[in-house]
């Protein structure tokens, strides 16, 4: 291309400085680009060496089976926060998820285009609300005193289950739908047509097709409210022992790590960075494994269009952003 | 309409129409269906379906003998996959569709107010264009899945059908072995007669075929071909075809759909031999479609 | 039997096909419906639920203090004087400066994953951002307070001090670690996620038409990637910054961790601030008085309607944003 050039000018000719240079400017900011590429991965991998450097030394058997030692004193676990943890997230999907997955039905199955894109707006907004904020409408309903009908009067497990299900319901709703969408029209008037009652073929049929995609969603909403301390701050509060019943202050992971962080003692900061990667270790392990799991199953299906966005593809868009990338296609 | 879901096409012969319900309209001046079938399993009475403001049949009177294989013919957007689809109520899954007319299934009036789509797609069975069997499930659990969730729950009674199911579609011999396998896991042609035999085994009174073999190769479309002839043996089969080699190959009697109306029904062979009608001797000669 | 089905012609298999299916029954459809609507409007509910909430708690302090409230810059429960502009002001501070620093990343490592990179690295990369948005808040904030404080008035502080201390803004004793700046580089590594892959997904949606059409024209990649792909996809990028600010000022824990929660408004950003996120998460347990939990219901709700509102206009930029470039000429 340049031999030419040198030998003989023709209109529209571009001077080979000129080349050079405009050549140059894109090596420069390919080169930024993989710059900025490098500093979004670094904090991922600086927080994980560093739980995993300060942290690891502390994970023992009595780390993970023994109650927290009394105020000062060295030693100790956390078994009651990582159970208490399973406890409120556990009851938070026992609600969150018929909700989310019921709705999502509603919207892909029954309901028309205008009800259908009002709940999803609903559904947006509640996504972008702060965690903070649930928290704070869990307490007016079951902790502050007379504050409604169901309210318990004091803090208490159910309380923090009930903000972590209102994160989840949203986040839930929303990619379920997604998946549901991509179930194709076929296999729904397929199973009209052998006269098979409409709910079975929204509930055996078309959740069962997306039933994979469903469960990423769910787990995926899981492995998110199981990090989530600030709806918990006030309504589980937290527990330095075992709680009697679901009506009394419950400890959480993320809640015991706060509450270790920000005290004085080493021993509870070396405490925090164990159940750091505790925690991190189960939220990561989870969507990194879904993400696995979902990508190898693609791939043996037969005749996969590896172009199309799957499944687990459009559910792991969804939670990453919380909704909001799913109107951008 | 009674509370059994499938009438038998025997037992419902009390509903005989008299021979001019199930001719063709008078103006149309097309004969009568082949004489050797005088049940008609489906009599469609002056249908007109609209989508919004869109007519998209109009005025069909239409008769389909019982046993036998009508073919439905036309340009795109003729109206005849719609037709088709009213056969089942399902082109009510349309938002803004509306239907009037009368269509009777052996007699029985599949729009009357008291009657469940549900109940009319259990009679009115259905192929469609694309195959679609159901990704989460096995070759005998596709087959027997209109019987399981409709209350089904005898395993032997579910083996039989699954067997008489699938040798009517004459794939017994080829999956009889992998009958456990997801039903996926066929080739395009044998997905496609999977599907027949889940919608042959809820035995219905009629099989819809919406251009069952449009996505098929040569092979595949000769057999499933085969499989209609060995069909209507039992069932009333209906097939929408955008290939008149297709409807002369298959076809008992054949109907020509052209903007929305009925514009010539006739024995297969009478009807591209000898058309008696401009719009349809234009068609099938090919000077437009 | 076997034998009388195989035997028997098809009229008496019909027979006994049909006898053996259950009656339709419309009632458990309708059920299913009803239940699945009820989900639906649950989620619907829900928006009106902590609208309700949080303005009816609000009351007695909007009626208390009126628009003062947003104006007043004396925030002491003990006195009974309660003014929230000091966490409006550390919320935007804090959030504008986070997005300042996230969106040239991101937006480069957008352009990176979609233009740029060799192909299969981009998944990879892709994969790393999506987990950086996993690791939960109070994680990141533990990291921050042990690892990333410490180096603050080491290196960073002196640097700015140096070369933009000219600026009110980089001003002051820098003795404590825990300030705006601190704040704002967390929320601009939570918030790095999201950017990225809200603007890697409008990146993705220019068709490859557009491009063809540059390289077409001798562009270098660069040029390519600023005519083609950028002038088009500038919308949508805003859309995803706005989103990133959204999820930047509901950012609770980390922040809260690492901001110093003095609730002053200080012009040097080596200060300690507060914001409506964080005071609700430090004092809302602790709040006795009726003032003062009202108070802080009423943070919540300007927080709660700042988010709604930057989301929905994120919302609409995204969409909008797309659709009218979507159909340039």
């Amino acid at each position: 291309m340049s031999a030419p050039s040198a030998s003989k000018s023709y209109p529209g000719q571009v001077s080979e400085g000129l080349r050079r240079w405009r050549k140059g400017k894109s090596a420069l900011v390919t080169f930024l680009c993989c710059i900025c590429a490098v500093i979004v991965v670094t904090p991922l991998a600086l927080v994980f060496g560093y739980l995993v450097f300060k942290g690891a030394g502390s994970l023992n058997w009595d780390f993970f089976t023994k109650l927290p030692a009394p105020v000062g004193e060295v030693g100790g676990g956390i078994v009651h926060a990582i159970v208490g943890s399973m406890i409120l997230v556990t009851l938070a999907a026992l609600i969150g998820v018929p909700v989310g997955v019921l709705g999502a039905l509603y919207l892909t199955e029954y309901s028309g285009p205008r009800f259908a894109s009002c709940v999803r707006l609903g559904a947006d907004i509640l996504n972008g609300v702060p965690s903070i904020v649930w928290g704070i409408v869990a307490y007016a309903i079951l902790v502050l005193p007379h504050g409604s009908p169901f309210s318990v009067g004091h803090f208490s497990a159910i309380a923090g289950a009930i903000a972590l299900a209102f994160i989840m319901i949203p986040l839930i709703l929303r990619t379920t739908e997604e998946v549901l969408l991509l179930v194709p029209n076929g296999y729904r008037e397929a199973a009209l047509a052998l006269g098979i009652a409409r709910w079975k073929i929204s509930a055996r049929i078309v959740a069962k097709t997306a039933l994979r995609g469903i469960l990423t969603g769910v787990l995926l909403a899981v492995a998110r409210v199981a990090g989530e301390t600030a709806p918990l701050l006030f309504t589980a509060l937290g527990n330095s022992g075992w709680s009697q019943s679901l009506k009394e202050p419950i400890a959480a992971l993320p809640l015991q790590i706060f509450t270790y962080a920000i005290s004085p003692y080493d021993d509870w900061h070396r405490q925090a960075w164990a159940a750091a990667l505790v925690l991190l270790l189960f939220v990561l392990g989870l969507n990194v494994s879904l993400r696995f799991f979902t990508r190898e199953r693609v791939s043996a299906q037969p005749k996969a269009d590896s172009d199309k966005p799957t499944a687990a593809d459009a559910v792991v868009a969804t939670v990453a952003t919380r909704g909001a990338a799913v109107q951008v296609q | 309409m009674n509370d059994q879901p499938a009438a038998l096409p025997e037992t419902s012969v009390k509903a005989t129409l008299p021979a001019s319900a199930y001719m063709n309209s008078p103006d149309r001046g097309a004969p009568p269906p082949a004489a050797s079938q005088p049940k008609p399993a489906i009599d469609a009475r002056n249908v007109n379906i609209f989508y919004g403001q869109k007519h998209a049949v109009i005025d069909v009177t239409l008769g389909i003998p019982t046993k036998s294989v009508t073919a439905i013919i036309g340009p795109s957007g003729c109206g005849k996959s719609t037709f088709l689809r009213c056969l089942n109520r399902l082109h009510e899954l349309i938002p803004g569709s509306r239907m009037n007319g009368t269509i009777l299934l052996n007699g029985d009036d599949l729009y009357a107010p008291t009657v469940d789509p549900t109940v009319v797609r259990r009679r009115v069975g259905m192929v469609f264009q694309k195959s679609n069997p159901f990704p989460t499930m096995s070759i005998a659990d596709n087959v027997t899945v209109g019987l399981r969730l409709n209350g089904v729950r005898d395993r032997a009674f579910l083996r039989e059908r699954t067997e008489d199911a699938l040798r009517k579609a004459a794939l017994w011999d080829e999956v009889k072995n992998d009958l456990g396998k997801p039903g996926i896991s066929l080739s395009g042609g044998q997905q496609q007669r999977l599907c027949i035999a889940r919608a042959v085994a809820v035995q219905p009174e009629v099989l819809l075929m919406d251009e069952p073999t449009s996505a098929l190769d040569p092979i595949a479309t000769v057999k499933v071909e085969e499989l209609m002839n060995e069909l209507k043996r039992n069932f009333t089969i209906v097939i929408v075809t955008h290939s008149m080699q297709q409807a002369t190959r298959v076809a008992d009697q054949t109907a020509f759909f052209y903007l929305g109306r009925l514009v010539e029904y006739a024995p297969t062979r009478e009807l591209f031999n000898n058309p008696k009608q401009k719009q349809t001797e234009a068609y099938i000669t090919g000077r437009f479609g | 039997m076997t034998t009388a089905v195989l035997d028997a012609p098809a009229a008496s298999a019909a027979q006994s096909v049909a006898a053996r299916m259950k009656p339709v029954s419309r009632s458990a459809d309708t059920l299913f419906r009803w239940l699945c609507l009820g989900m639906a409007v649950g989620v619907l509910a829900l928006v009106v639920l902590v609208g309700w909430q949080l303005w009816s708690g609000a009351q007695s302090a909007i009626h208390k203090f009126g628009v003062g409230f947003l104006t007043r810059s004396a925030w002491d429960p003990v006195q009974g004087e309660f003014g929230a502009l000091p966490f409006i002001y550390g919320t935007l501070v804090s959030s504008l400066l986070g997005l300042a620093i996230a969106t040239p990343l991101a937006v480069g490592t957008a352009i990176f994953l979609t233009e740029l990179a060799p192909n299969w690295l981009r998944q990879p990369i892709a994969f790393l951002t999506e987990m950086l948005a996993a690791i939960p808040s109070v994680i990141l904030g533990l990291w921050a307070i042990f690892i990333m404080l410490p180096l603050l008035p080491r290196y960073l502080f002196p640097f700015l001090k140096k070369t933009l201390g000219f600026l009110p803004l980089f001003q002051g004793p820098t003795y404590s670690a825990y300030s705006m700046i601190a704040a704002a580089i967390i929320i601009a590594i939570m918030i790095l996620p999201i950017i990225t892959s809200v603007s890697r997904e409008i990146l993705r949606s220019v068709p490859d038409l557009q491009r063809e059409a540059a390289y077409g024209l001798g562009a270098t990649r660069w040029e390519v990637t600023r005519i083609a792909v950028l002038s088009y996809a500038k919308k949508g990028i805003f859309g995803a910054m706005i989103l990133g600010l959204g999820r930047a000022l509901g950012e609770t824990m980390a922040v809260t961790m690492v901001i110093g929660n003095t609730p002053k408004i200080a012009a040097s950003l080596f200060q300690p601030g507060y914001t409506l996120a964080s005071v609700i998460a430090n004092e809302f347990a602790e709040a006795t008085t009726d003032d003062y939990r009202n108070a802080l219901i009423a943070v919540g709700l300007v927080l709660f309607g700042v988010t709604v509102v930057i989301n929905l206009l994120a919302r609409l930029l995204l969409k909008f944003g797309n659709t009218q470039t979507g159909a340039v000429h």
